[in-house]
C-alpha cells in the first residue's frame, strides 16, 4: 500500500503534501490554531480515505542514547519498553531503537529512546486524523529518517554531523555515528541568503561537538565530519571560516546533487531540505515511528480489508481457473464417455448379429475344436485294415505256391503309464486312446504242393520275406517260423523215405513303423 | 504492531463483492469437482465395459475363425455318429444289416461297458464341456472272401453309430479246397475295436 498524502508538522503549521508529477507538491497549509485546526478537519472530511503518513520536523523531540545487557528477544523487549517507558512516562510519542554492540561495552548493547516531548503539538491533528478514520502509516520524524537519506548522500565512515537548512529559517542537525542515529538538534538560524548564515553553521557545528564530547557520544580525539547541504557559494564560504578547524571537517552536497541521489523529481528548495525527506516518505514506507498506540490502526485495518480482498479474489481466480480445468475436463470426459457409449452400441450390435449366425450351432467352437481333434486323433491312430491287406496282397499275389492259412495284424501302442488306483473302485478310470507307433502283422503260410525239398523251401521263404520287404511300405520282414527248425541249438527229428506231409508252413513277420501321422479318412 | 480493537465494520466495508465473489468461485470449483468426480467413475464404468465388450468382440472373431475352420468337419463327424450318444441297438441293428447284406454266414459281437476316454488332444477351454467314451468290442465272423472284411467294415463305419477303430484283427483261412456250400464260411475274422461316440453340448441342447 503506497502513501498518497503526508502531513508535515511543524512547530507551527501542518502542511499537506502529495506526491505529483514533477515530485512533492505542498496543496495545504494549515496553522497550529483553532482555524486551522477547523480548517484541516474540514479538508480531511473531504478525503479521509487516503493513505497518509506523518513526517513530524520540531524542536521538542529528545534522544536518549543508553546501554542494556546482552538479553534474549523477549527480555530485551520488555526491558527497552520498560526503560522507554521510565524515561519518557507523559510523553504519548515515543519509541526505541536497538542499535546493536556499544562502542565501549563487550556485553552491552546501544539503545536510543526518543520522544516528542511535547505532544500538545501533534495531538490536535491527530484527533482530527482518527476521528476521520484517516489510514495513517504512521508518525515519522526528520531524525528517525536521518540516517536513510543521509547513507543516500555522503559516504564516510567518520562519526557525522549532517547539517541542512529546513523550514526556511532553522538548522537541522543530526548526529550519525557507524550510521546510526545518536542525537539530533533543531535551531533557529538565519536565512540562508544572509552573511551570517555560514558562520552560524561553523559556531553550530562547533557547539554541537562540545556537546557530544560531553555526552560522551564522541571523543576529543575523533575528527567530525559535517556534511552540510549547500550550494557551491556557501560550501565556499563555509570552507573559508573552517580553514583553522582541526577536529571538523567539512563535506558538502548541494540541492539539486541531493534530489539526484535521492531519487526524486522534486526541486528540492535551498533552505527547504525537508523537501528530500517528503520525498524519501513516498518512496518507501520508514522502519522507525511514534505510531505506537495505534495511531495507525486504520492504516493495519485498511490493510487487513485489502488482504481481505486481495485474498478473496485470488482465490476467487485460483477457484475459477481450477473450476473451469474440472469442468473442461468433465466436458472431454463426456465426450470420451459419448464415443465410448457409440462404440460399444455398435460393438454389441455386431456382437449382437454375429452372434444369431451362430444360433443354428449350440456347441462352441472350442467344444467343435475339441471333437474334430479327438476325431482326427482317433482316426489317426487306428489300424488301417484296407493298407494292410492292399500292401500283403500285391506280393503274395505273385507266389501263386504259397497259401496264406492266417494273417493278424496288430497296431502297437508304447506301453501305458501305471494306472493310477481309483479310490473308488465302482468308479472305472478314464482310459487313454494310445498312439500308434508301429503296425505288425503275421503271415503263417503253406507252400503247397511241397516236395520235401527243404532248401528250396527254404530259399522261396527267404525270398518272400525279402520281397515283403523291398516292395511294400513294411520296414522289416522276418521269418520268425520255417517248415524245419535248422537251428543247431534246436533238436530235429524226422523221417526218410516215408511219405511226407504235402506241405510247408512257416510264418512270417512284418513290421510298418509310423513315421509321421499322416493316415486319413477319406471320408472325414 | 500496537494493541487496539479491530473496527469489524471498517474492515469489512468493500470487501462484500470480492468475498462474494470467492463464495461463488469456490462453490463453482465444488460443483465442478462432483461434476468431475463422478464423470471420472462413468468414464471408468465405461472404460470397462469398453474393454470388457471389446474383448468379448475379439473372443467372438476367435470362435468365428475356429467355426469356420471346424464347422464342417464337425458337421460330418456329427453325420458320422461319432458327435452324439452311442446306441447300441443301432449298433446291433447295423451289424445285423452289414451281414445280411454282404451275406456273411455268421456275425457274433461281444460289446464292453462303455467307458470315459481322457481326451486325447489338449484344450485351452471346452475341455471339461465334452465327453469322449469308448465301448471295446470283439467281433467274430465267418466270411466268404477276405475282401468281405474290408467291406464289412466300410459299411459298420458308414451306418453304425460312433467312429470304429480297429486295433487287431486275424483271419483264418478254413479249407484248402473250395466249401461245399455257397453259403459256408471261408475264413473266420476275429477283430477288436473301439467304438469312440463324443457328445457335446450341441447333443446335449438336442435331446432336450
Amino acid at each position: 500500500m503506497t502513501i498518497e498524502r503526508a502531513f508535515y508538522v511543524t512547530q507551527g503549521s501542518l502542511s499537506v503534501w502529495t506526491q505529483g508529477q514533477g515530485g512533492s507538491d505542498r496543496i495545504a497549509i494549515f496553522a497550529d490554531d483553532d482555524d486551522g485546526l477547523h480548517e484541516f478537519d474540514v479538508y480531511v472530511a473531504q478525503f479521509p480515505q487516503q493513505t497518509s503518513a506523518m513526517l513530524i520536523d520540531v524542536i521538542e523531540e529528545e534522544f536518549a542514547l543508553e546501554t542494556i545487557p546482552k538479553l534474549g528477544p523477549r527480555d530485551r523487549k520488555s526491558l527497552i519498553e520498560r526503560r522507554r517507558q521510565r524515561k519518557y512516562r507523559r510523553a504519548n510519542y515515543s519509541q526505541s531503537q536497538f542499535q546493536g554492540k556499544a562502542d565501549h561495552g563487550n556485553d552491552e548493547f546501544a539503545v536510543l529512546h526518543s520522544a516528542i516531548s511535547n505532544h500538545e503539538l501533534l495531538d490536535p491533528w491527530m484527533q482530527v486524523i482518527l476521528r476521520h478514520q484517516v489510514p495513517l502509516s504512521g508518525v515519522y520524524s526528520v531524525p528517525l529518517m536521518a540516517p536513510v537519506v543521509f547513507r543516500k548522500l555522503f559516504r564516510t565512515s567518520q562519526p557525522a554531523l549532517f547539517v541542512a537548512p529546513h523550514q526556511g529559517n532553522r538548522l537541522r542537525q543530526v548526529f550519525i555515528k557507524d550510521g546510526k542515529l545518536k542525537s539530533a538538534r533543531l535551531s533557529q538560524s538565519p536565512g540562508i541568503d544572509e552573511d551570517a548564515h555560514a558562520q552560524f553553521i561553523v559556531t553550530e557545528a562547533r557547539r554541537s561537538r562540545r556537546y557530544l564530547e560531553r555526552l560522551r557520544l564522541l571523543s576529543s580525539m575523533e575528527m567530525l565530519d559535517v556534511c552540510v547541504v549547500a550550494d557551491a557559494a556557501m560550501a565556499e564560504r563555509l570552507e573559508a571560516l573552517a580553514d583553522d578547524e582541526t577536529s571538523l571537517q567539512f563535506s558538502f552536497v548541494d540541492h539539486e546533487t541531493a534530489a539526484r541521489k535521492l531519487h526524486t523529481q522534486a526541486k528540492v528548495p535551498g533552505d527547504r531540505f525537508e523537501v528530500a525527506y517528503l520525498a524519501a516518505l513516498f518512496q518507501a514506507r520508514q522502519k522507525n515511528s511514534y505510531a505506537n498506540s495505534g495511531e495507525n490502526r486504520y492504516w493495519i485495518m485498511r490493510r487487513m480489508r485489502q488482504a481481505i480482498i486481495g485474498v478473496s479474489t485470488g482465490a476467487a481466480a485460483v477457484c475459477t481457473a481450477l473450476a473451469a480445468f474440472y469442468f473442461s475436463d468433465a466436458w472431454l470426459l463426456q465426450s470420451r464417455v459419448s464415443e465410448m457409449q457409440s462404440q460399444v452400441a455398435q460393438l454389441t450390435e455386431t456382437f449382437r448379429r454375429e452372434h444369431e449366425k451362430f444360433n443354428p450351432i449350440q456347441a462352441g467352437s472350442h467344444e467343435m475344436k475339441l471333437a474334430v481333434d479327438t476325431g482326427d486323433y482317433i482316426l489317426r491312430n487306428r489300424l488301417p485294415v484296407p493298407w494292410v491287406m492292399n500292401q500283403l496282397g500285391a506280393v503274395l499275389g505273385d507266389y501263386p505256391g504259397i497259401h496264406v492259412r492266417e494273417l493278424s495284424w496288430i497296431a502297437e501302442s508304447p506301453p501305458p503309464p501305471d494306472r493310477e488306483v481309483s479310490r473308488r473302485r465302482d468308479r472305472p478310470m478314464p482310459v487313454r486312446v494310445p498312439e500308434i507307433i508301429s503296425v505288425g502283422a503275421e503271415i503263417t503260410a503253406d507252400i503247397r504242393p511241397f516236395d520235401g525239398d527243404m532248401r528250396q523251401a527254404f530259399a522261396r521263404i527267404d525270398r518272400l520275406a525279402a520281397d515283403l520287404q523291398d516292395r511294400t511300405d513294411f520296414s522289416r520282414a522276418v521269418t520268425v517260423e520255417y517248415p524245419l527248425n535248422a537251428s543247431t541249438s534246436a533238436a530235429v527229428t524226422g523221417e526218410i523215405g516215408v511219405a511226407s506231409s504235402d506241405f510247408a508252413r512257416f510264418r512270417i513277420r512284418v513290421t510298418y513303423d509310423v513315421a509321421a501321422p499322416e493316415v486319413s479318412d477319406e471320408r472325414i | 504492531m500496537s494493541e487496539f480493537d479491530i473496527d469489524v465494520a471498517y474492515v469489512r466495508r468493500h470487501t462484500l463483492r470480492p468475498v462474494l465473489s470467492a463464495l461463488v468461485a469456490a462453490a463453482a470449483l465444488t460443483i465442478a469437482l462432483w461434476m468431475h468426480g463422478a464423470k471420472v467413475q462413468e468414464y471408468a464404468h465405461f472404460a470397462a465395459n469398453h474393454d470388457a465388450v471389446h474383448e468379448d468382440y475379439d473372443a467372438l472373431v476367435f470362435q468365428r475363425r475356429l467355426v469356420d475352420r471346424y464347422h464342417r468337419r464337425y458337421q460330418r463327424y456329427h453325420d458320422l455318429g461319432f458327435i452324439g450318444r452311442e446306441s447300441r441297438l443301432d449298433w446291433i441293428e447295423t451289424l445285423r444289416t452289414t451281414a445280411e447284406s454282404l451275406q456273411l454266414p455268421n456275425v457274433s459281437y461281444a460289446i464292453e461297458p462303455q467307458l470315459v476316454v481322457t481326451p486325447p488332444v489338449e484344450s485351452v477351454m471346452g475341455a471339461d464341456e465334452i465327453e469322449i467314451h469308448v465301448s471295446r468290442a470283439r467281433l467274430d465272423m465267418g466270411l466268404l472272401h477276405e475282401l468281405d472284411l474290408l467291406r464289412f467294415f466300410d459299411e459298420l463305419q458308414a451306418a453304425a453309430p460312433g467312429l470304429i477303430k480297429v486295433d487287431d484283427c486275424a483271419l483264418a483261412w478254413l479249407a484248402d479246397t473250395q466249401p461245399a456250400s455257397a453259403i459256408e464260411a471261408n475264413l473266420s475274422a476275429v477283430c477288436s475295436v473301439q467304438i469312440f461316440s463324443v457328445i457335446t453340448s450341441d447333443v446335449g441342447s438336442e435331446e432336450s
